[in-house]
């Protein structure tokens, strides 16, 4: 057992405690995707036992840790679409304090994780740790990055078109997703629709988070799990579908307008403040051949053969079909 | 109190409004309160006709010719009601023939007026746009949290959402 201080909140960036330094990363245990050699000297790694820097959809972010041999571990929290770069300018930079000691008066050194200056998160677990960073680098991602919207919702495509289902937290967009691509979708993400400046939705596959019903813990599943796989290549939205879960209701959506679709999508865009006009021009290119249906639903293994039917009832969808009342469109088995 | 002096003729905002046409509805992101509207085709018509020169007789015969004057004037009294609510247009408030009616009412009689001329009746939708925080992913009160950013609420307390 190693006695250590116990690590006081800094004042500016959180310093390594025991002298762990570039020296010790000499000798990495994991690959990284960048040179600890050069990024130790550039963007505030300098002092700290190992780091790298990534960009996923433009945002550049590095992650450095107070100990030696982490970063194998650390792949595991960076977001769908990671690619190596380099340190020298970060838009953010985690600093990973790593606790597990036993400390003289006999408590635990807690992990800590600070966002910049900021303490982000304190706790004695290690993945629970981890679980705050991984969520917080995609937060970072979604708000940050340049030249894409994202909307909190869940996408998976089928037949070369999306379906997008926005919704807040809880309002079961992963169970749906999860059901849609048990009948053979292609998945798209639970999380996030990425939408590009042409309006497509491109994938954004974090592992599927799905929670039992009555408990609080989510876990994790890939797709794979789910004899599914994960889309590659952006398409454009085909459904929007607004609904969330309601006990014993029967999916019986009503038709909405492009400009009611636009502005239900605003409401869960996570760069609407910061970047209304493009959030706006972006929407109206998402929405320029989606149908878009509003309404609760019941059980989301129902629920889902009968969005897939919309979507494939609605490709290629006319203004002179656009007319006709949804029940005319839409009703089962016509 | 000091007289807040509004101008006679319904007048569209023009300033901190970003304006996007989606398929002849009218989206409005108002920069200085966060908040989108969707306007549909007739009160985006009545907003685009709002130029400070036209009263709102004026604008009813314009915009809707072929209803009767007194229905296309209350037509158009209720756009502009809706759109000067939401800061869309400046102009004096709406007759108290107008406003005294509830809104269900209300919206019962416009819709008749406008489903009898075939044409549709001025409907404004508006979402107050959200804020970064509000639109990510988050555990409700409740649910284990190692930090306030997981917690809807933005508060985590012994390892809790509250």
């Amino acid at each position: 057992m190693r006695a250590t201080p116990l690590v006081q909140k800094p004042a500016a960036f959180p310093r390594p405690r025991d002298g762990a330094g570039a020296a010790r990363a000499s000798a990495p245990a994991v690959a990284r995707p960048v040179s600890i050699a050069r990024s130790l000297n550039q963007a505030g790694f300098t002092g700290w036992a190992d780091g790298f820097a990534f960009t996923s959809f433009g945002v550049r972010i590095g992650i450095r840790v107070d100990q030696p041999g982490f970063s194998g571990l650390l792949q595991s929290v960076l977001p769908p679409g990671h690619r190596p770069t380099s340190p020298s300018v970060l838009e953010r930079l985690y600093s990973l304090v790593l606790g597990g000691f036993t400390l003289e008066d006999g408590g635990e050194d807690p992990y800590l994780l600070y966002d910049g200056a900021e303490r982000l998160a304190r706790d004695h677990e290690l993945p629970r740790i981890l679980k705050v960073l991984e969520a917080h680098i995609r937060r970072t991602v979604a708000e940050m990055a340049p030249r894409r919207v994202f909307v909190h919702a869940g996408v998976i495509e089928h037949g070369g078109r999306a379906i997008v289902i926005p919704g807040p937290s809880m309002s079961g967009k992963s169970t749906l997703v999860s059901e849609l691509i048990k009948l053979g979708a292609s998945y798209y993400s639970d999380e996030y629709a990425v939408l590009d400046e042409k309006g497509m939705v491109s994938p954004f596959a974090k592992p599927l988070s799905l929670r039992a019903p009555g408990t609080y813990a989510s876990t994790d599943y890939t797709v794979e799990q789910f004899g599914a796989t994960a889309g590659v290549k952006p398409v454009p939205v085909g459904l929007v579908a607004i609904t969330h879960y309601a006990a014993g209701a029967k999916w019986r959506p009503r038709r909405l307008s492009a400009g009611n679709g636009a502005l239900a999508l605003l409401a869960h865009s996570i760069a609407a403040r910061r970047h209304p006009e493009r959030v706006l021009s972006t929407l109206n290119r998402a929405l320029a051949d989606a149908e878009i249906v509003k309404g609760p639903r019941g059980e989301a293994s129902e629920v889902a053969h009968q969005m897939l039917e919309v979507l494939h009832r609605t490709s290629g969808i006319t203004s002179e079909r656009a007319r006709l009342p949804f029940e005319t469109l839409y009703r089962r088995g016509k | 109190m000091a007289d807040i002096k509004r101008p006679k003729n319904p007048t569209a905002r023009s300033e901190n409004l970003l304006i996007e046409d989606v398929a002849g509805e009218l989206l409005i992101y108002d920069v200085s309160n966060n908040r989108a509207h969707c306007l549909n085709e007739s009160a985006a018509a009545i907003w685009k006709h709002c130029d400070g020169s036209q009263s709102i007789d004026k604008l009813a015969n314009h915009l809707f010719p072929k209803l009767e004057a007194s229905d296309a004037r209350q037509l158009v009294g209720v756009g502009v009601e809706r759109l000067r609510r939401r800061r869309l247009v400046e102009s004096a408030p709406a007759a108290a023939a107008t406003v005294d009616l509830s809104k269900r009412q209300l919206l019962k009689k416009v819709a008749i007026l406008a489903a009898a001329a075939g044409v549709v009746a001025p409907l404004v939708s508006t979402v107050v746009a959200p804020t970064a925080a509000y639109a990510f992913s988050c555990m409700p009160s409740g649910f284990p949290c190692s930090s306030p950013f997981q917690c809807c609420s933005g508060l985590c307390r012994d390892l809790q959402c509250a």
